[in-house]
């Protein structure tokens, strides 16, 4: 094979720019075929490859722009501050407020569910397994899995259309900002009448503000921040795993 | 000093313009492509090689053009062809690209005021 050296690097620089390994591969053969038909058909003494093909970075540079410019986004890219930035806070919104409603209308429809399921008589106070059960099953359902699924597509439209690790990591920051913020408290009267009522707040709570209020701040706020942070974590440990695998399949 | 090589930014889409302009009179592999280019042009405009494959994997994957790996000369060479959809858009282009080329001519050999007037 002609010129390892330069191939070699040639391919490193794709690998940075996280091409698919199928395109690695196929690019780096048509340059290995072009590196023996130029070291056969020596014209001009005085060429090396690197004035004739070019700098390895700027060849691998002018791959990855071209194979962005395929996806409208990689044209547009002012249209990417708009998907990876604002979509997901909109995909979150619509899902959380769905997944909410759902999750409500279920315990709602359940026979007087909360009725039964907190207060086990109307004049004791309502178990604190039971009362964490509510809010972690709304926490899950709301804000958890909205951003887990919103981070994940977004993160693999970014790895597919080759557009750079930074776009996820906007993607995912601004959702764990967003999932940070709402909080779940079950505000218990301990009347004769025995009733409840449950408060979605958006904001950074404070415990123990208000007597009487159960919050969750402490675990449940850092594990929805956590869960678009890890997802996007995920994909950015995969998108270098296959960089490194691209790298060892085009050798 | 080594010469300068980056050619001009209003050279955007000329070297899709030329590929398509050579491949449309016969099928090529990229190494000849290149040599195509540079002897059409007498080495006035020169594109570093390597970068001759990107622009050739986005027109195919815009289906202007299709490859094809073939035995030539006893060597697997990937050979490109253009489309019917490359036929149409390169015609489209290359007459754009003669109007603005008449245009800019116009107005750089003085346009409807004649020769341009020094500053006083």
């Amino acid at each position: 094979m002609a010129n390892l050296p330069w191939l070699d690097e040639v391919l490193r620089c794709l690998a940075k720019h996280h091409l698919p390994v199928t395109y690695i591969q196929r690019f780096t053969e048509e340059l290995s075929d072009h590196l023996e038909d130029f070291q056969e058909d020596l014209m001009d003494a005085k060429s090396d490859v690197v004035s004739r093909l070019g700098n390895p970075a700027t060849v691998a540079q002018a791959a990855a722009v071209s194979y962005r410019q395929r996806s409208f986004l990689g044209r547009h890219p002012t249209a990417l501050l708009l998907v990876f930035g604002v979509l997901p806070i909109v995909w979150m919104m619509i899902l959380g407020l769905l997944s909410c409603f759902l999750v409500m209308m279920a315990m709602a429809g359940t026979d007087d569910f909360l009725q039964q399921l907190v207060l086990r008589d109307k004049t004791s106070p309502p178990g604190t397994f039971t009362l964490t059960a509510i809010r972690w099953s709304l926490s899950v359902f709301s804000v958890m899995i909205p951003a887990a699924l919103v981070s994940m597509v977004h993160c693999r439209l970014a790895e597919r259309l080759v557009l750079g690790r930074k776009w996820m990591a906007v993607c995912c920051f601004v959702l764990a900002i967003l999932a940070v913020l709402p909080y779940w408290c079950v505000l218990v009267k301990t009347g004769p009448q025995g009733d409840y009522s449950l408060l979605v707040g958006v904001g950074v709570s404070i415990p123990g503000l208000f007597s009487g209020w159960h919050f969750s701040f402490s675990v449940l706020q850092v594990v929805q921040l956590l869960v678009p942070l890890a997802v996007g974590g995920w994909f950015w440990w995969r998108t270098r795993a296959a960089s490194n695998h691209a790298v060892v399949a085009a050798r | 000093m080594r010469p300068n090589r980056t050619n001009p930014d209003f050279l955007n889409g000329v070297p899709e313009l030329l590929i398509l302009s050579l491949l449309t009179r016969r099928p090529m592999y990229g190494y000849e492509l290149v040599q195509a280019i540079r002897r059409s042009t007498q080495g006035t405009l020169e594109f570093g090689e390597g970068c001759v494959y990107p622009v050739l994997h986005r027109l195919e994957a815009e289906e202007l053009l299709t490859s094809k790996r073939e035995t030539i000369g006893g060597r697997s060479r990937v050979i490109y062809r253009v489309t019917s959809k490359g036929s149409k858009y390169f015609s489209g282009t290359d007459a754009a690209w003669r109007r603005i080329v008449g245009a800019v001519e116009l107005v750089l050999q003085g346009g409807e005021h004649g020769q341009p007037a020094m500053a006083r």
